[in-house]
């Protein structure tokens, strides 16, 4: 009985004495209890005033902790971390927002970490000693062209590469997209062809099973083995232990696999590689020679440089063993350099315009945390004059100017911790967001917050906490105690006011900087998306089948299936037109922003086409619908039509600018071109097309040849086109569906309009536009909070300054507009100093931009209006309060 | 404290010790004394030590106490400047002059 009471009785008590003594009190309750020498209401009375007195202990204890146990630094953290907790839950307001403002900008510069991470620092993983790992490239300059470098090399080259002493290995691999799977099964994957030597250069172990041997990727008889990636023994297998020996369908031919790459495995390249095969696999799908062609230049080849070789000692071995071994017609690659660069670089060896945004917005994102720390810091400025009585006294009854510092830097730590956790996950949206959708070509194999990202982010929000604290710690523990007893004083000096102006102007200043970045990049998106590329590329679908393999038919089974298989898609347009919402159909041979067809045209009465420094002429085949289908506008003669086909007399469509430099002043149609090497019959100008970008969105016109499908020589590969009256997308399913109805060979369709292929060359601009853009905001908010609290400061503390100005006669309009005043100037030297800050960054900014001047004075006028507007709303309730003063209750205040 | 010099003892033991050191004058009760241990803890005074070998009962809950030298000094300390106070008051009640202390 005693026991449940006294149990009941001990819950008054102070948790932290409970836990100590509660179970020893119990016992000795009961203990003298039993032996009834005491009366039971002694005791619970008993009980009761030691609850109150020993909470009153623990109250006054607690309140001057701060003071005791200097000697004891972690008692004393810990009590200074929960006296920073209490105060600062006396304020949600003010600790809720300074937390909302370092979370995003912590959180965005995590992200952006992770990102900058992967792409400027780490580079693929699974390599080992990445810095001696190198990418080939050859530069030449054709005759009348500009110079170019490329990448993409023959296995000539690699053959070249691989004799060379300064190199330790080398590798060649070459990513294709391909299929796995057939029917409804079926999808799209990304294979890595490479040399069997690509796995031991990078250094990389098997994760199961092994990876293929040099006896299999034979020329002679390359076997079908794969290895495949973590993610889709994940996705195909269901991490499946017994996978290996197993088989998998790739482009419809039976592989069996091997074993299984680590996870995060890409090569030597960023991206997604789902199973790797051998090399020679591929000459089986290409034409014979590409060993010894050194027209066929799509493979990459990397080399692992020897210990202590330089990388320019190996380039210029690389150039002399190219230059003595090639054999092939064109004169400008035996003067070819061949040389080296790191695996972060671009194709043609320069760095990858991803890496220099990144690189950029890393910069903008250190600049928001400034804005942030500018932000809390004036924050806590305020909030230190709030609080001067409270640190008065603290001093007067003995606190340490040093312990009043450690409790407020303790506090604006715990701030920036809170903070950070909090950017972690906005880190996590972020970051998750950009990478599914901006940076979506990369394989990222870990969370958008791993332990690096954790551990910067922790580092950076305790420096963050340190620095923006102990500016205002200083401040406003400076004369604490002489501030607290001349009561009625308002505490503001005007060397803090001038501090508290100048991290406004600060803020406003850097973010009208961001805004104007920002600004900038939407002005180029958009203009990226009006480009006139000659057709409608959010409109038109492209369609491409995959089919299953011809092996195990014999010879002219084979033939005739081709023979069905190439005039398949033709056959089936009109079934395709049938399909609703499609307005028009057509097949091509040769797409912009698909493959690229070079050919050599010759004009009679004309010993070479003139050079136009964009290069010579490319070809399609085209479908007669063709026109209508992409939206490219004839300009002159006619379209082709159905009696244009195979064995007919040849006609050719060509593109405007062909028309201009080829024919200056005069009319083509009805002239005459030879196509071809050897040239072919005379094929009769009947159509002028619009010019329209075959590859980049940045491109200068080019000279383009269309010929009627089924004209075309030396050249394959036909794809669908389907026009949409609304949304692309919406029709493709059908098509789809239409397409596999009619021919059961067909393993797989691909679908996708000419919009999402251009995607890609978007993606810098729309990953600065949306980070600078979200910066930006953020500064913005953040600077207008800074102009609010600044005004309302300023307001309060002078209020009886305007008092008596209200009594002498002032008028309140006069007053309100001091106020305002006082904020257009701060934000009128924001403005000022970041259109400075901006121009002068332009000349870095412009290589960025697209079809923008980095000064575009429209950009520069918006954000500094619309920085003006948010400066006359944040003044528009401390005017009001100012306005409203009261002048006698202003002076009976003192 | 004077209850916890010859030996170590637990928290009924100092209330049956306190009462046998005062005839049973004096009756301490649980609150009162986990609330003095508690600050005697905190200040240093007392400590908390192992089981004595001598006790013959053993319960594992019970804590047992002893002074530490700190404590020690300040209660020789304690007791003798009472002992020069009762000296005072013996002397100021015998109708003498006090020598203050």
């Amino acid at each position: 009985m005693i026991e449940a009471l006294y149990r009941a009785l001990l819950l008054l008590y102070p948790a932290e004495f409970r836990r100590r003594f509660g179970a020893e009190m119990l016992d000795t309750a009961r203990a003298l209890d039993a032996s009834r020498r005491s009366r039971r209401s002694r005791a619970v009375i008993d009980a009761l005033h030691t609850a109150v007195a020993l909470r009153a202990e623990y109250r006054r204890e607690r309140r001057f902790a701060f003071t005791e146990n200097r000697h004891m630094p972690w008692d004393a953290l810990r009590r200074d971390v929960i006296f920073a907790i209490r105060s600062l839950r006396r304020e949600p307001a003010f600790a809720l927002f300074v937390a909302a403002t370092l979370a995003l900008a912590t959180g965005a510069n995590a992200a952006l970490f992770g990102i900058a991470d992967r792409l400027l620092v780490r580079g693929p993983d699974h390599v080992r000693d990445a810095e001696r790992v190198r990418r080939v490239y050859v530069t030449a300059q054709p005759p009348g062209m500009g110079q170019f470098t490329t990448a993409g090399v023959g296995h000539v080259t690699y053959d070249i590469v691989r004799r060379a002493s300064s190199a330790e290995a080398a590798a060649t691999y070459a990513i294709n997209d391909g299929t796995t799977g057939r029917g409804a099964e079926a999808r799209e994957i990304k294979i890595g062809y490479a040399s069997a030597s690509l796995f031991s250069l990078l250094g990389v172990q098997p994760a199961q099973g092994r990876f293929f041997a040099d006896e299999e990727d034979s020329t002679t008889g390359a076997r079908r083995v794969a290895v495949i990636s973590d993610g889709l023994w994940q996705r195909q297998f269901g991490r499946a232990t017994d996978v290996l020996g197993r088989s998998l369908i790739i482009n419809d031919d039976p592989y069996d696999i091997v074993g299984v790459a680590p996870s995060g495995f890409t090569g030597a390249e960023l991206g997604r590689v789902d199973v790797w095969a051998p090399m020679n696999l591929l000459s089986a799908r290409i034409t014979n020679d590409w060993m010894r062609s050194w027209s066929a230049q799509w493979l990459s080849v990397i080399i692992r440089l020897r210990q202590g070789v330089d990388p320019d000692a190996a380039s210029d071995e690389l150039t002399t063993l190219f230059t003595r071994a090639y054999d092939g017609d064109e004169k400008h690659m035996r003067e070819a350099r061949v040389w080296t660069a790191g695996l972060g670089a671009a194709d043609d060896g320069s760095e990858p315009a991803e890496s220099r945004v990144v690189r950029w917005l890393s910069g903008v994102s250190l600049l928001v945390l400034l804005i942030a720390c500018a932000n809390v810091m004036n924050l806590l400025l305020a909030r230190g004059a709030r609080r001067a009585r409270e640190l008065g006294i603290r001093r007067a009854l003995g606190a340490s100017r040093l312990a009043l510092l450690r409790m407020l830097v303790i506090e604006s730590t715990l701030l920036s911790l809170i903070g950070a956790t909090l950017g972690l996950l906005v880190a996590h949206v972020i970051g998750g967001a950009a990478r599914n959708t901006l940076l979506s070509s990369i394989e990222w194999s870990s969370a958008p917050v791993d332990a690096r990202v954790l551990l910067v982010s922790l580092v950076t929000a305790t420096a963050m906490g340190v620095f923006v604290g102990v500016v205002p710690a200083i401040d406003v523990t400076r004369d604490a105690l002489a501030r607290a007893l001349r009561s009625g004083v308002r505490g503001g000096s005007g060397r803090r006011l001038r501090l508290r102006a100048a991290l406004t102007v600060v803020q406003s200043t850097l973010s009208v900087a961001l805004l104007i970045g920002a600004g900038l990049f939407v002005r180029s998106v958009w203009n990226a998306r009006h480009v006139d590329l000659g057709f409608d590329p959010d409109r038109v679908l492209v369609v491409e089948v995959s089919r299953a393999s011809l092996a195990g038919l014999d010879t002219s089974a084979r033939d005739t299936e081709r023979a069905r298989r190439r005039l398949f898609l033709a056959g089936v347009l009109d079934r395709v037109r049938g399909v609703p919402g499609v307005e028009g159909a057509s097949v091509a041979v040769g797409l912009p922003f698909g493959n690229r067809f070079s050919v050599r045209i010759t004009v009679p009465d004309l010993d070479a086409l003139p050079q136009t420094g964009t290069g010579g002429p490319s070809i399609s085949a085209v479908e007669p619908a063709y026109f209508r289908t992409m939206g490219t506008r004839l300009l002159r003669g006619r379209d082709f039509n159905p009696t244009d086909r195979a064995g007919s007399a040849p006609v050719a469509i060509i593109s405007e600018f062909m028309a201009r430099t080829v024919w200056p002043g005069r009319d083509p149609i009805g002239r005459c071109v030879r196509i071809g090497d050897p040239p072919g019959p005379c094929t009769t100008i009947v159509g002028v097309a619009e010019n329209t970008h075959r590859a980049r969105l940045v491109e200068a016109p080019k000279m383009h040849v269309y010929i009627p499908l089924g004209q075309e020589v030396g050249f394959g590969g036909a794809a669908m086109l389907v026009r949409s009256s609304q949304d692309a997308e919406s029709v493709a399913d059908a098509v789809r569906s239409e397409l596999t109805t009619a021919d059961a060979t067909i393993t797989f369709v691909a679908t996708e309009t000419l919009a999402e292929r251009i995607d890609p060359q978007m993606r810098s601009w729309e990953l600065g536009t949306s980070t600078l853009l979200f910066s930006g905001l953020l500064a913005l908010v953040v600077s207008a909070v800074g102009i609010y609290s600044l005004l309302a400061y300023l307001v309060a503390d002078r209020r009886h300054e305007i008092g008596v100005r209200l009594a002498l006669g002032a008028r309140v309009d006069h007053v309100a507009m001091i106020v305002v005043r006082w904020s257009i100037g701060m934000s009128l030297a924001g403005i000022a100093a970041g259109c400075l800050i901006a121009a002068a960054l332009g000349t870095f900014m412009q290589p960025l931009l697209f079809q923008v001047s980095a000064r575009d004075p429209m950009v520069f006028g918006s954000v500094a209006g619309v920085l003006l507007l948010v400066a006359l709303a944040a003044s528009l309730l401390p005017s009001l309060r100012a306005a409203r003063v009261d002048p006698l209750e202003a002076l009976r205040a003192e | 404290m004077l209850a916890l010099t010859s030996r170590p003892l637990h928290g009924y033991g100092i209330i049956r010790d306190v009462e046998a050191r005062s005839d049973g004058e004096v009756l301490l009760q649980t609150g009162a004394l986990y609330r003095t241990l508690r600050r005697l803890l905190s200040d240093r005074f007392i400590e908390e030590c192992d089981r004595p070998a001598d006790e013959t009962v053993t319960d594992d809950r019970r804590r047992y106490y002893r002074p530490t030298r700190l404590g020690q000094q300040v209660l020789e300390a304690e007791v003798a400047r009472m002992s020069r106070l009762v000296r005072a008051a013996r002397l100021t009640a015998d109708g003498k002059r006090p020598r203050l202390a």
